[in-house]
């Protein structure tokens, strides 16, 4: 139990090593074999931790859950010891005076009546608590007198792992109270039900040996001025839970009466060896009701305290497993589909390829005649091309012809020898369109042309762009310039067109 | 029987790396400027739970359109044979080099995947586009031509009536704005395309929605503790005597808000998360507005509640502090607690909107004096924090993955405010933001997330402050 919650906050920090999806994948398939409850989150949690961890005995959460097993045992042990002894305290019987009721009354049933109306008052509710004023101080105290307390006293009798583990969580679990705070609280309480049952039990054992192999007489005394009537009110007020099936153990007016007795009497005026014998039976009459009070006010209710303890620790760790950073998102990979949508392998993105980038015609552009060739149906009327050419490019157009786009390679080519047959100091203007990509296409178009042409013959490359005045944007500008620098060719230029 | 796959081809640098980043919530893949950045086909399989309901496939555009054209017609046969000459072309030239990109790109449709050609609407059409139309045409493949948006010019039209002439299907989808609801849409077309697609197709929409709604809830959750640790937050320092309270009150209260950020930062950090937004950090100064300082005075402003608002919010916190007293009285107050509370909760909201937190003093059992600041009592901070917390939220949440921009602040932040959540919705919030304050204890704190976590996600999906 315990175990599962500490696994399960080192599980949940050792996975975030882990890619989402990893886990999610992980944590999908693990829901999958769940045959549990739909809404049993915690099952799941737990089916998990399973899963995962499979059953490893030897980690920090069993070795802590250990230690916590192995200290209740110790305070079990103590427990008994202590209600032995108070039982052989108080059941004390030297055949002087007879063991007086009223101490045995007053500490096995008055004293756990006390103890158990401060274990209800330390189980209130924080919320309420707060709002009475002194209450949460009250409580304070109230839990320094848990036996609970003795666990870091008994865990340096445990093994150094167990120990270590144990004290581990525990400083852990105070630091996060605010998740571990009903643990730790009901942890120490378990154990102080643990050492209450314990005693009970101890005093109980204690009370039938003395019962069955001794020969007690009871009696009652006190100092104050109380009267057999009185005290037979009180004594058959005790016996009300079992008055109406289990007779026996009510003591009846005689009983009480006839059991008073005073020290300085020396006895309860026992006179010969009849009388004794007589009154031995008389006074024995008591032990049937003192073990009743033992089992009903002492036993019982430490048995439902204990059985409370476990079932509210329980709650505490399976509403801290719950909510356990990271808790939360677990469940939420393993109830919700997978989806995924990302791609399954790194991109390969394209090689850079290293050109030589040689320094551009040095002649500039020169106003005279020259070739155009609109390259892929730039969707502009043959004028308004020469216009924009002459105003600011100063060029002449002597020819506009046209290649890529719907036209057909053929007459690529017949471009390409057309061009090849005019002047070779009259430079040719490739004019593209700025927005599209320079494609391969258009690069073998360009290469092409320079085997017709000739090396050192200009070639103007002009993105056109989509402004008013033609002009490309810088960004479609730099594009055109880097593909056609990766030809390598220092008579290919790339113009720009000046923004009017 | 397979899944569906869809090749997105078209011309380079008109959008598809982008589609598919978008549709795939893949911000990894690379979106440049630079022709040619996509090189070898990549795959984007939508999975559920292991089961792969289609798979989207980014691909290298066009280089050499009407070569590969060209080499097709010289072995034209009848109709009934152009897919069989595609499917030659990608053999013949699969090694070659020369048609790397086509070879690339047609390999996945001669295998039957469908097609999504990708152009841009805000380019005028081109004759350059006719030879790859007619290439994709001789697939035969199913095909649906997307008009996507790059620029902000709207050739739209013109397109249309170019690509109506290759495809039954034409859309237009903005891969950098398109809605969550938009981009469903497309998925559910994808499905028109064949019939035995539009199972998967139909499944696949429906999981994404179930997962963005996921998404929501998780993103609440995260903001829902984030709230509550923020409200219930506080530093404190042990001092010798009452005077260091002035010497250590601007280290302190510096510290609190140090803090704060934090902790409002480690919620945005995780939101990004869940949205799969790996490399927006970097990118964070776009988030202009939620970026101001969170005490900035412009912040609280834009942020908070306005007073009419925030008198009614003090109402209620007051109201519900006093209906606790009356409770108490097992009702012997004749719910005066609550008229009371709400009228001095009213007050005191209006005299303390403008500070967020002071340095009180406290003795100590002990001996000496402890300074402390915080938790914040003003009224106004748990929804200025919700309104930077759902404004990013909604940023992060409408972004596409395709985008590698700065965010656009538009109407959305009017929508987001926390001034825009109905009053019902805001007097949960406020129940909640008051018990917050009071610092809840073991346990209770995550019960508070819980609640809040139902109103926020409210918040968000029903009333689509995100």
């Amino acid at each position: 139990m315990l175990a599962d919650l500490i696994n399960l906050q080192q599980q949940l920090k050792d996975d975030s090593s882990l890619s989402e999806s990893e886990r999610h994948r992980r944590d999908r398939e693990i829901a999958k074999r769940f045959r549990g409850k739909l809404r049993d989150f915690t099952g799941q949690l737990r089916y998990w931790l399973c899963a995962v961890c499979g059953d490893k005995t030897e980690s920090n959460g069993h070795r802590a859950d250990l230690a916590r097993r192995l200290i209740g045992l110790v305070l079990l042990v103590l427990g008994m010891l202590t209600g032995w002894g108070a039982a052989m305290a108080l059941f004390d019987y030297d055949g002087t005076d007879p063991v007086n009721v009223v101490n045995i009354l007053a500490i096995l049933v008055l004293a756990q009546i006390m103890l158990l109306l401060l274990f209800a008052f330390a189980i209130l509710p924080g919320g309420l608590v707060r709002r009475v004023p002194g209450a949460r101080t009250l409580q304070a105290v109230i839990g320094l007198l848990n036996p609970g307390h003795l666990q870091s006293l008994l865990a340096r009798l445990l093994a150094q792992r167990h120990r270590e583990a144990l004290s581990g969580w525990l400083g852990w679990g105070k630091a996060h109270s605010t998740l571990f705070g009903r643990v730790h609280k009901w942890m120490g309480l378990l154990w102080s039900q643990q050492f209450a049952v314990a005693f009970n039990l101890g005093a109980l054992i204690g009370c039938v040996h003395l019962i069955i192999f001794s020969d007690l007489a009871f009696g009652w005394s006190t100092t104050l001025n109380v009267e057999g009537a009185f005290f037979h009110r009180i004594v058959s007020s005790l016996a009300l839970p079992w008055a109406s099936w289990f007779q026996e153990a009510v003591p009846s007016r005689e009983l009480v009466e006839g059991s008073k007795y005073f020290r300085f009497k020396q006895g309860v005026g026992i006179q010969t060896p009849e009388d004794l014998k007589m009154q031995a039976q008389f006074l024995g009459g008591w032990w049937s009701f003192l073990l009743a009070c033992l089992f009903t006010y002492g036993l019982l209710p430490r048995l439902v305290t204990l059985a409370l303890a476990w079932w509210r620790l329980r709650a505490a760790i399976d509403f801290a497993l719950l909510h356990v950073p990271g808790a939360v998102q677990l469940l939420n990979r393993m109830n919700q589909a997978m989806v995924e949508t990302q791609a399954t392998e790194p991109e390969v993105r394209a090689r850079q390829v290293l050109v030589p980038r040689p320094r551009m015609s040095p002649q500039g552009l020169v106003g005279g005649p020259g070739y155009v060739v609109n390259w892929a149906g730039l969707a502009m009327e043959q004028d308004v091309i020469q216009d924009l050419l002459w105003q600011q490019l100063a060029l002449e157009t002597k020819a506009l012809l046209n290649a890529g786009g719907s036209a057909s390679l053929d007459e690529d080519q017949r471009t390409i020898a057309r061009l090849s047959k005019t002047p070779n100091n009259q430079p040719i203007v490739l004019l593209v369109k700025s927005w599209e990509p320079p494609l391969l296409e258009f690069l073998d178009f360009v290469q092409d042309l320079r085997l017709a042409i000739g090396p050192r013959r200009i070639l103007r490359v002009v993105p056109v762009g989509l402004a008013d005045d033609a002009s490309a944007t810088p960004q479609d500008f730099e594009v055109w310039r880097n593909k056609l620098t990766t030809l390598g060719d220092p008579w290919v230029e790339v113009q720009a067109l000046y923004r009017t | 029987m397979s899944p569906p796959e869809f090749a997105v081809v078209g011309h380079p640098n008109k959008g598809k790396s982008s589609i598919v980043s978008t549709l795939a919530c893949d911000d990894s893949v690379q979106v440049a400027p630079t022709p040619g950045t996509t090189v070898i086909c990549r795959r984007f399989p939508m999975r559920v739970d292991g089961e792969t309901l289609y798979i989207l496939i980014d691909t290298p555009g066009f280089q050499r359109a009407r070569r590969v054209l060209a080499w097709m017609k010289q072995r034209e046969g009848d109709a009934s044979k152009r897919h069989q000459v595609v499917r030659q072309f990608v053999t013949a030239h699969h090694n070659s080099g020369q048609f790397s990109d086509e070879c690339e790109l047609l390999t996945p449709l001669v295998e039957g995947a469908g097609i999504l050609y990708v152009i841009d609407g805000s380019r005028p059409y081109g004759g350059e586009y006719e030879a790859e139309m007619e290439i994709l045409r001789w697939t035969g493949q199913p095909s649906m031509a997307l008009i996507n948006l790059i620029g902000s010019g709207d050739h739209i039209e013109g397109w249309k009536a170019a690509l109506g002439q290759y495809f039954k299907i034409v859309r237009v989808f903005n891969a950098l704005t398109a809605e969550f609801d938009k981009r469903l849409e497309l998925l559910r077309a994808f499905g028109q395309l064949k019939e035995e697609w539009r199972e998967p197709l139909d499944k696949a929409v429906a999981s994404l929605e179930a997962d963005r709604a996921n998404r929501r809830l998780l993103s609440a959750r995260a903001i829902a503790e984030m709230l509550v640790d923020m409200l219930a937050f506080k530093v404190s320092k042990r001092l010798a005597s009452e005077g260091d309270a002035k010497v250590y009150e601007t280290q302190l209260m510096n510290q609190y808000r140090d803090k704060l950020r934090m902790r409002e930062q480690e919620c945005r950090d995780a939101v990004q998360a869940i949205y799969d937004y790996h490399s927006l950090q970097r990118e964070e100064s776009a988030f202009k507005l939620v970026d101001q300082d969170l005490f900035s005075e412009h912040t609280w402003s834009f942020w908070g509640l306005s007073t009419t608002q925030l008198l009614a919010t003090g109402a209620v916190s007051g109201a519900v502090l006093g209906t606790g007293a009356d409770v108490a009285l097992g009702g012997a107050s004749l719910m005066a607690g609550a008229v009371l509370g709400s009228v001095i909760g009213g007050t005191s909201a209006w005299f303390s909107a403008k500070r967020i937190a002071h340095v009180r003093l406290f003795g100590i059992p002990l001996g000496g004096k402890e300074a402390r600041v915080g938790p914040s009592r003003n009224p106004n901070f748990p929804y200025v924090v919700l309104g930077r917390a759902l404004f990013h939220h909604a940023c992060v949440a409408s972004r596409t993955h395709a985008r590698r921009d700065a965010l656009i602040l538009g109407e959305m932040a009017e929508l987001t405010s926390t001034k825009a959540i109905p009053n019902e919705l805001r007097r949960r919030l406020e129940r909640s933001f008051v018990q917050a304050r009071r610092g809840a204890g073991s346990g209770k704190a995550f019960r508070l997330v819980d609640e809040l976590t139902d109103a926020i996600g409210t918040a968000i999906g029903e009333h689509g402050l995100a």
